[in-house]
């Protein structure tokens, strides 16, 4: 009874779209990748992100909405986060290469949310890790990333959860898009 | 809490009370490094800055360690403003150059000092010109090209203290710059032209292909601070590679398809990639030159290739190498670690079709070390040897030869073994060269007169004592036990 009446109204909500997380730390450019990829054009304004920020727009033919967590204020928020992470397909998370001294907050920040998420997200939900401001003079690489945030741990714990890391600049746009063609072959329901 | 009761008291005090830059009321936001409260806005501008120049909190929002309240506590605006205005920089400066200036490098060293309980002396005034004819940057871009105009100025405040004076400030001690990377005469304003970066704006679509295209098309193994490429780096495709790796035939392996083999040696070429990648920094940090890390990424891509092409015959290879090891690892001189570098790369002159499904059978660590070796082809191998031949010319020839025997009686190479026999008669009658058919061994194999040879190799040798010093450093890693 209940799936005939509902059909009719199926039409009124649209599928829902895959959704993607950005989180990280405060100011290693979250809403300035987005900013770039949504629109091409590169975000002037640093302005912090207060609570969170929702985009949804179109690549390669699907579309994805994707929730930005501000940076500020995560560990107070993180309990909220997880009503987002329902559907979540694949998380982002971006850090600064060149601040060396942050990548052990950043390792246990990332660590952290890995944990608290565990059993509420799909188990194959991927994790794509922006390696941003790769353009900065003495920018750690990739490979020295993975190493940094022990990311070779997220498989010893889930063996189904892939991660990757990308090298990015959010200003010039190098490096987002490989990022999320990553994202799109690994991302769970993709 | 108390530390939310010191930042409300800290608030409260008059100076406190209208932001740093601007004149808003009641800021909200904080810049660690100098100990200063500031607004919404400006704290956005600050953020641009970096990290390592301003450290931007929100009062409320974030949490805050002991040793980042002591800086607010040593701080204050009024204190900053102050300072700087002895050093000729007043407070409507704009922020980009304000915060660039040597004087808030100083400001930050003195912070620091103060809050960790140090002796901090100011170090004489210089007064600063700073450049105030910049255009200021725009809030938000109103069209494509706000955005873009934004651009140069946001480049130039990434590299650090670009815009100052040369003179060198003595009071900055280095601990200012919080990531402490090399200075670098090359920025990315000159990667991208501004043509460039205007056109991009109109297109998304198209721009993020070029820029895809053109990532492609750069070099890797570089920093993109110096046009390198933005490259990825990311966990094996799944799980199913593993069980391969527990797989004890190979030819069940190979039966199950070209498709999973590819698969396994495409992530081989790809942590090959990335350990080259971050193993050429290592090397360009240690002063080499260019033409070494070059090399490493044409034999980088050779080895990727190869990789996909074979796959069998690995496992025999693969039991040889390690009973090699193992008795290389019971030989303890230090010259012996040397002649096994030598020998391990001669070996894999031969077997270097197989090498990075070679890897594909253990762990990715061990991965990086057998290519890295086994890539020393050709023209490294010849190198190596004659270096060593120059420096030790009699040692533990004894147990080369052991080893050639061990070789040979693992005999799953039927014309090898033969070929290596032939060798050893021909030489043998010699006895003081013995050595050189162990060591010129794959290299001058054809003519095998290696010893005959020796000037031509004894050239190459000088010319390029580079590639040897460059080769000693994977085969640490491989003695190191990289196959065990």
């Amino acid at each position: 009874m209940g799936t005939t009446l509902g059909k009719p109204f199926a039409g009124l909500f649209p599928e829902i779209e895959p959704r993607i997380v950005f989180f990280g730390l405060p100011g290693t450019g979250k809403s300035s990748i987005l900013h770039k990829l949504k629109t091409g054009e590169m975000l002037s304004t640093n302005m912090p992100t207060v609570g969170l920020d929702m985009e949804s727009f179109k690549y390669k033919n699907s579309s994805f909405c994707f929730s930005e967590m501000g940076g500020h204020g995560r560990y107070r928020m993180i309990s909220l986060w997880k009503h987002y992470f329902h559907q979540v397909s694949g998380f982002v998370y971006v850090v600064d290469s060149r601040d060396r001294e942050r990548m052990e907050e950043a390792k246990s920040f990332l660590h952290m949310v890995m944990d608290e998420i565990q059993g509420h997200v799909p188990d194959n939900a991927a994790v794509l890790v922006y390696a941003n401001k790769h353009e900065v003079p003495g920018a750690m690489s990739a490979s020295e990333i993975s190493n940094e945030l022990d990311l070779a741990s997220l498989r010893q714990r889930n063996w189904q959860r892939n991660w990757h890391v990308q090298s990015s600049c959010a200003l010039t746009g190098d490096g987002l898009h490989e990022g999320l063609d990553w994202l799109l072959k690994n991302a769970e329901r993709m | 809490m108390a530390a939310a009761t010191r930042l409300r008291t800290l608030q409260s005090q008059p100076e406190n009370k209208t932001c740093v830059d601007c004149s808003q009321k009641n800021p909200q936001w904080a810049s660690i490094s100098y100990g200063i409260f500031m607004c919404l806005e400006c704290s956005g501008k600050h953020r641009g800055l970096g990290v390592h120049i301003s450290f931007v909190r929100s009062v409320t929002m974030d949490s805050w360690s002991e040793i980042q309240i002591k800086k607010m506590e040593s701080g204050g605006n009024e204190k900053l403003n102050k300072f700087l205005a002895l050093y000729g920089i007043s407070k409507e400066t704009e922020i980009v150059s304000k915060y660039n200036s040597n004087a808030a490098s100083v400001y930050r060293d003195r912070i620091q000092a103060l809050a960790e309980g140090r002796q901090w002396r100011d170090p004489v005034v210089v007064k600063e010109v700073v450049n105030n004819n910049k255009k200021p940057p725009l809030g938000l871009a109103q069209g494509s090209d706000g955005g873009w105009d934004d651009w140069d100025n946001e480049d130039a405040f990434r590299s650090p203290r670009r815009n100052q004076s040369a003179s060198d400030f003595r009071g900055y001690g280095g601990g200012g710059g919080g990531g402490g990377g090399p200075a670098k005469s090359k920025s990315s304003e000159d990667i991208y032209s501004r043509s460039q970066l205007e056109a991009s704006a109109a297109s998304k679509e198209s721009f993020f292909a070029r820029r895809m295209a053109e990532n492609e098309s750069k070099p890797e193994g570089l920093p993109p601070s110096q046009g390198g490429k933005y490259v990825g780096f990311g966990s094996s495709p799944g799980p199913s590679v593993r069980s391969n790796q527990q797989s004890g035939d190979v030819f069940s392996v190979v039966s199950e398809g070209f498709g999973r083999l590819s698969l396994v040696a495409a992530s081989a070429a790809n942590v090959v990639q990335s350990g080259t990648m971050e193993f050429t920094s290592k090397v360009k940090e240690g002063g080499l030159d260019n033409t070494v890390s070059e090399t490493v990424n044409v034999v980088a891509s050779k080895t990727t290739e190869i990789g996909q092409r074979t796959w069998g015959i690995m496992k025999g290879v693969m039991a040889i190498a390690s009973q090699k090891v193992e008795e290389f690892t019971k030989e303890e001189s230090s010259t012996w670690n040397q002649q096994n570098k030598n020998e391990g790369i001669g070996y894999y002159q031969n077997k270097g079709a197989t090498n990075s499904s070679l890897g594909g059978s253990q762990s990715s660590s061990s991965y990086q070390n057998n290519d890295r070796n086994s890539n020393s082809w050709d023209d490294w191998g010849e190198e190596n040897n004659t270096i060593k031949k120059e420096a030790e010319p009699k040692v533990s020839q004894s147990s080369l030869s052991g080893h050639q025997n061990s070789y040979r009686n693992s005999n799953s190479w039927d014309d090898w073994g033969e070929e290596n026999k032939t060798v050893k008669k021909e030489v043998a009658p010699k006895v003081s060269t013995s050595k050189d058919d162990d060591d010129d061994g794959w290299a001058g194999w054809d003519d095998n007169d290696a010893k005959d040879d020796d000037d031509g190799y004894y050239q190459s040798a000088a010319g390029d004592k580079k590639s040897a010093g460059h080769n000693g450093k994977p085969d640490t890693a491989w003695t190191g036990g990289g196959f065990l």
